[in-house]
Parts: C-alpha cells; sequence; structure tokens
C-alpha cells in the first residue's frame, strides 16, 4: 500500500526525466558548438507545442506528420534567427545573451497576440492506462518517453557516427582549428543552430498533449534545461542524459512531498552545481 | 580642478536644478509619479551597470531591490519601527547579504555569472512568495505607510504624505546614489574596474587584488539596487514577488544597453528614454514588449555603444562639419 506512494513520483521522474533530456540537448548542442547561451531556448519548445497542437489537435492531421512538420518548422526559425541576430555578434557573450533576452521577449510576446494567452490543451493520442502494483502511466506518458528516447540516441549517434557529426565536435572543441583542416564553420553552426532549436521544437511537440500549452511556458523550461545542462556538465550529451533523469526524478517526488516549494530546485542546482562543482557531473576538463 | 570638470559638475548641477523645477511646472500628479519612477529605474539602471564594469553581467539585480524593499516594509509595518532606521538597517543587511554571495558567486566568471545570478534572482523571489511572515507570501504587503516625517526641532517639519514630497525625496536619494556611484567611478578605483573589464589576468598579475574590488562593485551595485527597491515601496505603498522577477532584472540590462555602457550617463539616458517610450506607447500597451526587444536587439547589434555612442558619434559628426567649415572659409579668405 506505502510502496505506491513512492513508486508513482519515481516511474513519472523517469518519464519526465527522459523528455527533459531530449529539452537539454537541444540548448547543450547550441552553446557547445556556438558557444551561444540561447535564452530562447524554453520559446522555441513553445513554438513547437502549439505547432503540434494546431496541426494535429485542430487540423486533425497524424499526430507523427505533425512532429515531422514541427521539428522542421522549428529549425528553420531558429536558422532564421540565428542569421539575422547571432550571426551579426560573432559569438561575443555579453551581446548574444543580451539578444537572446531579447528574443525571448520577442516570441513570447508575439505568441500572446496571435495564440491568446489563456492555456489550451490538446487532446491524448495515445489512450489508456498501464497499471501494475498499484501504480498508474498513461500510455501518454510511455508513448512521450519512447520517442524521447528515439530521439536522443538518433542525435547521439548523429553527433557521434557521422561526417557532420563529427565536423560539429570539431567546431565545438576549436573553432580555428576546424577552419583550418577545411571545415565550413558557419555552416556548422546554421546547422547546428538549426537542430537545437528543433530539438526544443519537438520537445515542445512530445509533451503538447500531455501538459498544458501557454505562450509564457517558455520560461520555466529554459530554467529546467540549463538546470540540467549544468548538472550534467555543459556539452555533454552522457551528461544531460544523467541531468535530466536526476531533475525529473527530483522534481517528481519534490511536486509529490513538498509542494510549491519544489520549483525552487532547478534554482538550487543551477547555484551548489556552479559554485561547488562548476564542470559538472560529466563535465570535460577545460 | 580643470577646467573640464568644472563644466560637467556645471551640467550635474544644472540637471538636478530642473527636476528641482519641475513640480512647478507639471501639474499633472499622474506625470508626477511617472517621472518619480524613472528616478527610481535610473538608479536601479546604474547600480546594475555599476556592478557591470568590472566585466559581470547579473540577472539577479531585482532580487537585491526585493530584499531591500521587502525588509523596509516589513521593518516598519510588522515591527513599527522608523522608517529611516529601518531604511538604515535595510541597507546594512543588504550590503552584508551581497558580500557574502558576492564571495561565493563572484569566483564564477562569464556565462555562468550570468546564469548563477539567474537562479539566484529567481530564488530569492521564489523565498519571498513563500514566507508568510512578516513578508506575507505571495500577496505581499499591502497598504505601506508613507515614509515618518521628517523633525528638526523649532525649525521645521517635512511629512511625505502628498506625490510632491515623495518626488522630492525620490529625487534627493536616487540623484544621491548616481553621485556616489560617479565619484567612485572617476576616482582611482574607477579605473581599477576597467582594468579589471578588459584584461584581468593582467590586472592581477599586476598585484590587483581582483576578487576583492569585483566583490566591492557588486556589494555597491546591490546596495543602490536595495535603496531603489525601498524607494519602490515608499512610492507605490504595496509590494509584491510578482514585482521583482527575471523580467525586471533583464529589463536593467535593458537600459543598460539601450543607453551605452561607456560611462554612467548611458544606463540613466537608457532609463529615462525607455520610460519616456513606455508611456508613449501606452495606448498600443500590448505592443510595448514588442517594440522594446526590438529595440533591444537592434542597438545591440547596429549601436553596441548605444543611444550614447550614437549621441557622441553625431557630436563628432557636427564637429567635423563645424571643423569643414571653418577650414573652407580660412581657404576662401586665403584665396581672396
Amino acid at each position: 500500500m506505502s510502496l505506491e506512494i513512492y513508486l508513482q513520483p519515481f516511474l513519472y521522474g523517469i518519464q519526465l526525466g527522459i523528455t527533459y533530456i531530449l529539452l537539454a540537448l537541444g540548448l547543450t548542442v547550441i552553446f557547445s558548438i556556438m558557444n551561444i547561451l540561447n535564452l530562447a531556448h524554453g520559446e522555441f519548445y513553445m513554438l513547437g507545442a502549439f505547432t503540434v497542437f494546431y496541426i494535429s489537435g485542430l487540423m486533425k492531421i497524424n499526430y507523427f506528420l505533425a512532429l515531422i512538420i514541427c521539428i522542421g518548422l522549428v529549425s528553420a526559425i531558429g536558422i532564421f534567427f540565428e542569421r539575422i541576430f547571432f550571426r551579426p555578434l560573432h559569438g561575443e557573450i555579453i551581446p548574444t545573451v543580451i539578444v537572446g533576452i531579447g528574443l525571448m521577449w520577442l516570441l513570447q510576446n508575439i505568441a500572446q497576440l496571435v495564440f491568446g494567452t489563456q492555456p489550451r490543451g490538446m487532446k491524448e493520442i495515445f489512450q489508456g492506462n498501464l497499471s501494475f502494483l498499484h501504480v498508474n502511466l498513461s500510455y501518454s506518458r510511455i508513448g512521450a518517453a519512447i520517442l524521447s528516447i528515439v530521439l536522443v540516441l538518433g542525435v547521439y549517434f548523429f553527433i557521434y557516427k557521422t561526417k557532420l557529426g563529427k565536423a560539429m565536435q570539431a567546431t565545438a572543441q576549436d573553432k580555428e582549428a576546424a577552419l583550418s583542416v577545411g571545415i565550413d564553420v558557419g555552416r556548422i553552426e546554421k546547422i547546428g543552430f538549426g537542430i537545437g532549436c528543433g530539438l526544443a521544437g519537438v520537445a515542445g511537440g512530445i509533451l503538447a498533449p500531455i501538459f498544458f500549452i501557454e505562450p509564457t511556458m517558455g520560461t520555466s523550461v529554459l530554467i529546467k534545461s540549463l538546470s540540467i545542462i549544468i548538472l550534467g556538465g555543459v556539452g555533454s550529451i552522457p551528461g544531460a542524459a544523467i541531468g535530466g533523469l536526476i531533475l525529473g526524478i527530483v522534481e517528481s517526488y519534490g511536486q509529490t512531498f513538498l509542494g510549491y516549494s519544489a520549483t525552487t530546485f532547478p534554482f538550487l542546482i543551477i547555484l551548489f552545481v556552479l559554485i561547488f562543482k562548476p564542470r559538472g557531473l560529466m563535465g570535460r576538463e577545460a | 580642478m580643470k577646467k573640464e570638470n568644472w563644466s560637467k559638475i556645471f551640467i550635474w548641477v544644472g540637471i538636478f536644478l530642473m527636476f528641482l523645477l519641475i513640480p512647478f511646472w507639471i501639474e499633472n500628479q499622474y506625470l508626477i509619479s511617472v517621472i518619480t519612477s524613472m528616478f527610481i529605474n535610473a538608479l536601479l539602471a546604474t547600480s546594475c551597470w555599476f556592478i557591470m564594469i568590472t566585466g559581470q553581467v547579473t540577472l539577479g539585480h531585482a532580487g537585491f531591490a526585493a530584499i531591500g524593499g521587502y525588509l523596509s516594509a516589513a521593518l516598519i509595518t510588522k515591527y513599527t519601527l522608523n522608517s529611516w532606521p529601518s531604511l538604515l538597517f535595510a541597507l546594512i543587511i543588504v550590503g552584508s547579504l551581497a558580500l557574502i554571495i558576492g564571495y561565493i558567486t563572484l569566483q564564477i566568471k562569464g556565462i555562468y555569472f550570468i546564469v548563477v545570478t539567474l537562479a539566484l534572482g529567481e530564488v530569492i523571489r521564489i523565498i519571498f512568495s513563500a514566507w508568510r511572515d512578516p513578508f506575507g507570501g505571495l500577496t505581499g504587503l499591502m497598504n505601506l505607510p508613507p515614509p515618518n516625517s521628517l523633525k528638526i526641532p523649532f525649525i521645521f517639519t517635512i511629512n511625505f504624505l502628498s506625490p510632491i514630497s515623495l518626488y522630492y525625496l525620490t529625487l534627493l536619494f536616487s540623484f544621491l546614489g548616481i553621485l556616489i556611484m560617479t565619484y567612485l567611478y572617476i576616482s582611482p578605483i574607477g579605473l581599477i574596474f576597467q582594468g579589471i573589464r578588459q584584461a584581468d589576468d593582467l590586472a592581477e598579475s599586476v598585484g590587483i587584488d581582483i576578487m576583492g574590488y569585483k566583490v566591492f562593485s557588486f556589494v555597491v551595485g546591490s546596495i543602490f539596487a536595495g535603496l531603489g527597491g525601498i524607494l519602490y515601496t515608499y512610492n507605490v505603498k504595496t509590494i509584491q514577488p510578482s514585482s521583482f522577477t527575471l523580467i525586471q532584472s533583464t529589463n536593467y540590462l535593458l537600459y543598460v544597453a539601450v543607453g551605452g555602457s561607456a560611462n554612467i550617463l548611458g544606463p540613466i539616458i537608457g532609463a529615462f528614454s525607455l520610460n519616456i517610450l513606455s508611456e508613449l506607447l501606452r495606448p498600443i500597451k500590448e505592443f510595448e514588449p514588442i517594440v522594446f526587444a526590438l529595440i533591444l536587439i537592434g542597438t545591440v547589434i547596429l549601436f553596441p555603444s548605444g543611444l550614447l555612442g550614437l549621441i557622441q558619434k553625431i557630436g563628432r559628426k557636427i564637429d567635423e562639419i563645424i571643423f569643414h567649415i571653418s577650414n573652407k572659409t580660412v581657404l576662401s579668405s586665403n584665396v581672396s
């Protein structure tokens, strides 16, 4: 009887954590390749969620097709903003952060004008519940977790096994050296930014049937992604995986047993990790 | 003192006098309160800039404003203290907290410092929204009394019941704060700050205690942020956690970025021009954030030195034109 109180949050946490990995992955790809902290990351997530909401929820087009459209659309938006906003700054830290803030405001407020401010919900795609040991897990959540795992593995193989992915790693490690061996760094940065934004968008699309969708939801997503990549170590994909799972489980237990104060967890993770273990759990040595 | 400095002082005194006279020709109470909040924003923007001159960008500035405002408000309402000692007490606590936090967080550099201060600001806000007694939790503290009247026996008494008296109080405090920061900036300490921003390794190698100076600028900036928070509570008479969100902290950064960070006039110009713009945009309120976002991005990309840089550039152009014209007249007079 008492076991399920502890098991339920654990399963939710695992499921949540797996989707968090996807979220943080986009941020860490952009950060390690371009050295840009994209503060508008959460807004790309929001755009992805709304895309899927409109295409699949309202226009009744197949959910998986909607997800593919969502990746393409959000990546294209990301590449557009990279070209006009971030490219002219040449990766300088303070200007890129300030422009990121501007982009965050811009997208959030345009979304409020276009989509309205009230939270929307979307019908579940996979109906039904899996229950065992008095613990429930809806098929939507299981489906979201499986989709996330597939995408995370896809990104992992892309970055570590393909030529383009290796070029990205090289750019992340040393831009000038990459240029000198003939890698088109500008193109790699463009693709990297597109992938990063596309990942945020698809995460939004995957979570759209589970959570409410509203224009301001990006901020909390940004904070969560930041805490995950800092916990795991910036630029490390295994780090993002561990960080995502830890945050998912901790948050899930926190919400069950502590309630409102659980919202501070991501912030506390950021503070303590940066103060006591700045490289994170799996971070590269500088 | 150099002649140049005297003319600068003259300009400052002139500006101060102008603001001193404003209530005599603006009758509208609403406009007075708008200008008052501009002073507070100018103070907060300047204090944010003061931390930035050592090369650190903070996104947790609203947190320190919240600490100042909340402490002063709670001391006045819950512990029935006089507002002047509680102002002093609140500033001392903000300063000591900033000292501790600064020593811990300033070990972290660049982008990570931005992230840490972002987290810090939000943690402070969440703490205040969860802390019921004496800070009122999510609803905050309402119906705050005006600051106590100042009495000098047999000479005069000033009370702060009317908006105009609050205008003068805010003007005095924010001007004083900006003056102190200006003084520090033009003193040798300010030069060291700039040295640290440009090349901290080099500064350290010539024996400058960079950590000490960074913490010093952080503490001074945070104290004046706290003062800004206190002035806010005096004017608005309420304080809620929702007034100190991340958006607020990014607003101060916006003022600095748009105004320009080359010297202390930048954040002040930024705060004033954007607040005036915000008033002008009042009929189309829902587009305001979009306009601001575009201005912010446009300034950073097109005019990295902000409005200040633009003004200086225009000034230089005018100088050039005058130079050209005078040269031409000299040449033509030579020919004839």
